[in-house]
């Protein structure tokens, strides 16, 4: 069930804290909508530096100073611009606590999506989730977009729980632990699912006389 | 100097002033841009009065054309005051700084800079914090060349740690370097000194020590003691602006226990209980007895042995003549003070959002003094570490926990900014 606006300012108020959607700064009470909280663009991002890299291989777990990412900051009141193809991680301005009761999705904002931002791909916010979101952001539209942080440039739909779930996020490895800022992948941490796909290759390559393919008919 | 040396030491100047200018930053004007200022200034001035120095060779006899060659070569030796601007000069407009450390220093400077200033923050490697004032640094050279900045904003260089430069519970630190720019503007040492009641006092005292020690010159004893003076000062407004947080960042970051020497700063003892002395005036000595009674007394029994050296004499007791008139002189000063009424009322809501991982921003729906954040957070170390002088050290070094403090600071101005606008 999708919260409407009594039920998010409901549970953004609730007491004690353990059991409150934290929305940490809400700098005005109408970001929350009629089914949807929206969320401002924060003010740290992190590139890739493209002309250094050949590839980039999720599985070989790579430090961000590998991969030679780089982290910008951006105050409020400047601006960062996004080409046409570009593509950076941002995150939002709020810090979220989700309650264990709850779950959440960030979208687009449909009046940024008409210019051709596109602005979270993969974000589903799990019950006991609790940090800044990161977001994925590319233009793609034809001309550079000026992206400015404080503005809001997504929307936070809240879900409810059949009930409260006994495996929050925040128990689950702590992968994301309270991140303050847009955060690379860490695909690489998931070495052990990477192994095993590794040995079945292994054996695929072995059962076909090797080439890394399996014969089709 | 014959037309070919001439000739030389011109190209060598000119070449210097291309390489430099080449260097500058070009575009919208950013933060820091008045350093830019400066060098275009030097610059133009170093040109200028070579032009001069050149059509009046050109038509010199010999005799004069020494001279002129004189006054080139120092030109050229004046030039070098761009290699001390260039360092900095990379540092304007840099993206690399966290939002909090900006808005940290934009507040200082509103707090204790009436005049404003432009903010340049370099990474030192010596882990140190300070700050400069360029244009007051190279006012020697500007008015040899005849040249003045005339922007009443100077920009100022924060020199923060390279290796932690975000550490938000040492903050305070910084507010005591704001200090010194603070104190230079306003001539916070003459005003001190002219509101001791007891000058006769400190006067007796400097000619007792002075004999005692033999009649050496007193002027480098006082010029000490201007020094010890100006340091204090800015103890005393970082105290006023952020309350216990600067007692607790000092005794970490001096550290508290240094015996220290006698040289350009009062010892670290001296200044802890000044700095104690000045909380209890302005009211924060039952929180501290509340939330670290065992790190308060640690700290007022720390010590710095007498070594009943005259100068020293002098200086540990002038000090104690000049302790009302400075801290009087430091609450009058600072536009912001920050009073224990104020942080009791969301000191609670405070520790319950930290508690909870994070960070504080907002109590109920409204932004929270940077420095209330500070507080709450070292006094919340304090609560989960407990409450000894070690608390100090770990606390400073949990990069987790002073990465929350920061978001939250950096966060709660937003907020400001927001309801302000």
């Amino acid at each position: 069930m999708v919260l409407h606006h009594g039920d998010l300012k409901e549970a953004i108020a609730r007491l004690p804290l353990e059991r409150r959607l934290v929305i940490m700064p809400l700098l005005d009470e109408d970001q929350v909508g009629p089914a949807s909280i929206d969320l401002r663009l924060g003010t740290d991002f992190i590139e890739l530096h493209r002309l250094e890299r050949e590839t980039l291989d999720p599985m070989e777990n790579e430090s961000p100073a590998q991969i030679r990412e780089e982290r910008l900051v951006v105050p409020l009141g400047e601006h960062l611009i996004l080409h046409p193809g570009h593509f950076i991680l941002g995150a939002s301005l709020e810090f979220l606590r989700m309650p264990l009761d709850l779950a959440g999705e960030v979208l687009n904002r449909s009046s940024w999506a008409r210019m051709g931002l596109m602005v979270a791909t993969a974000v589903f916010v799990q019950p006991g989730y609790s940090g800044v979101l990161t977001l994925e952001l590319v233009n793609m539209g034809n001309v550079p977009m000026k992206l400015r942080p404080g503005l809001r440039i997504a929307q936070l739909v809240v879900m409810q729980m059949g009930g409260d779930t006994s495996k929050g996020y925040d128990k689950v490895g702590a992968k994301y632990s309270a991140p303050l800022g847009p955060q690379s992948t860490r695909m690489g941490s998931e070495s052990d699912e990477w192994k095993r796909l590794q040995r079945i290759g292994s054996t695929l390559r072995g059962a076909t006389g090797g080439g890394g393919k399996v014969a089709s008919h | 100097m014959d037309q070919e040396s001439f000739e030389l030491v011109s190209g060598l100047l000119h070449e210097r002033l291309d390489r430099i200018e080449a260097l500058l930053p070009f575009g919208a004007p950013r933060r820091g841009q008045r350093l830019i200022d400066l060098v275009k200034v030097v610059c133009d001035g170093l040109r200028g009065e070579h032009g001069r120095i050149a059509t009046a060779f050109s038509g010199a006899a010999t005799d004069e054309r020494r001279v002129l060659g004189r006054k080139l070569t120092r030109l050229l030796q004046q030039s070098h005051i761009l290699n001390m601007l260039k360092p900095y000069v990379d540092d304007v407009g840099r993206r690399d700084v966290p939002v909090g450390v900006w808005q940290m220093i934009d507040m200082l400077v509103e707090s204790l800079l009436p005049g404003g200033a432009d903010p340049v923050i370099h990474y030192d490697d010596q882990d140190m914090y300070s700050t400069a004032d360029l244009v007051t640094a190279i006012q020697g050279t500007l008015s040899a060349l005849g040249v003045t900045y005339g922007d009443p904003v100077h920009p100022i260089i924060f020199f923060l740690p390279g290796t932690d430069p975000s550490n938000a519970l040492l903050m305070p630190i910084l507010a005591h370097e704001v200090g010194h720019a603070a104190v230079e503007d306003s001539h916070l040492g003459s005003a001190t000194l002219k509101n001791v009641t007891q000058i006769e006092q400190l006067n007796a005292l400097l000619d007792e020590c002075l004999k005692a020690a033999g009649d050496p010159s007193p002027g480098p004893w006082q010029f000490q003691f201007f020094q010890w003076v100006d340091e204090l000062l800015c103890d005393a407004l970082a105290t006023v602006l952020t309350g216990p947080s600067l007692l607790f960042a000092s005794a970490t970051f001096l550290p508290a226990p240094d015996p220290g020497t006698l040289g350009t700063h009062p010892f670290p003892a001296d200044r802890i209980r000044f700095t104690l002395e000045q909380l209890h005036r302005l009211g924060w000595t039952s929180i501290l007895e509340g939330c670290a009674p065992k790190t308060k007394a640690w700290l007022e029994r720390l010590t710095a042995p007498a070594t009943g050296e005259p100068k020293e004499r002098f200086l540990r007791g002038a000090i104690e003549i000049v302790k009302p008139a400075l801290f009087d002189v430091a609450e009058h000063h600072a536009t912001r003070v920050f009073k224990p009424d104020d942080f009791n009322l969301v000191s609670s809501e405070l520790t319950r959002i930290i508690e909870a991982g994070v960070p504080p921003a907002q109590v109920n729906g409204h932004s929270v003094d940077p420095w209330s954040i500070t507080l709450a957070g070292w006094l919340y170390q304090f609560r989960v570490r407990g409450d000894a002088p070690k608390t100090l050290a770990e606390a400073a070094a949990d990069r987790d926990f002073n990465a929350l403090v920061h978001k939250a600071i950096e966060m709660s101005r937003i907020v400001r900014l927001w309801e302000e606008s």
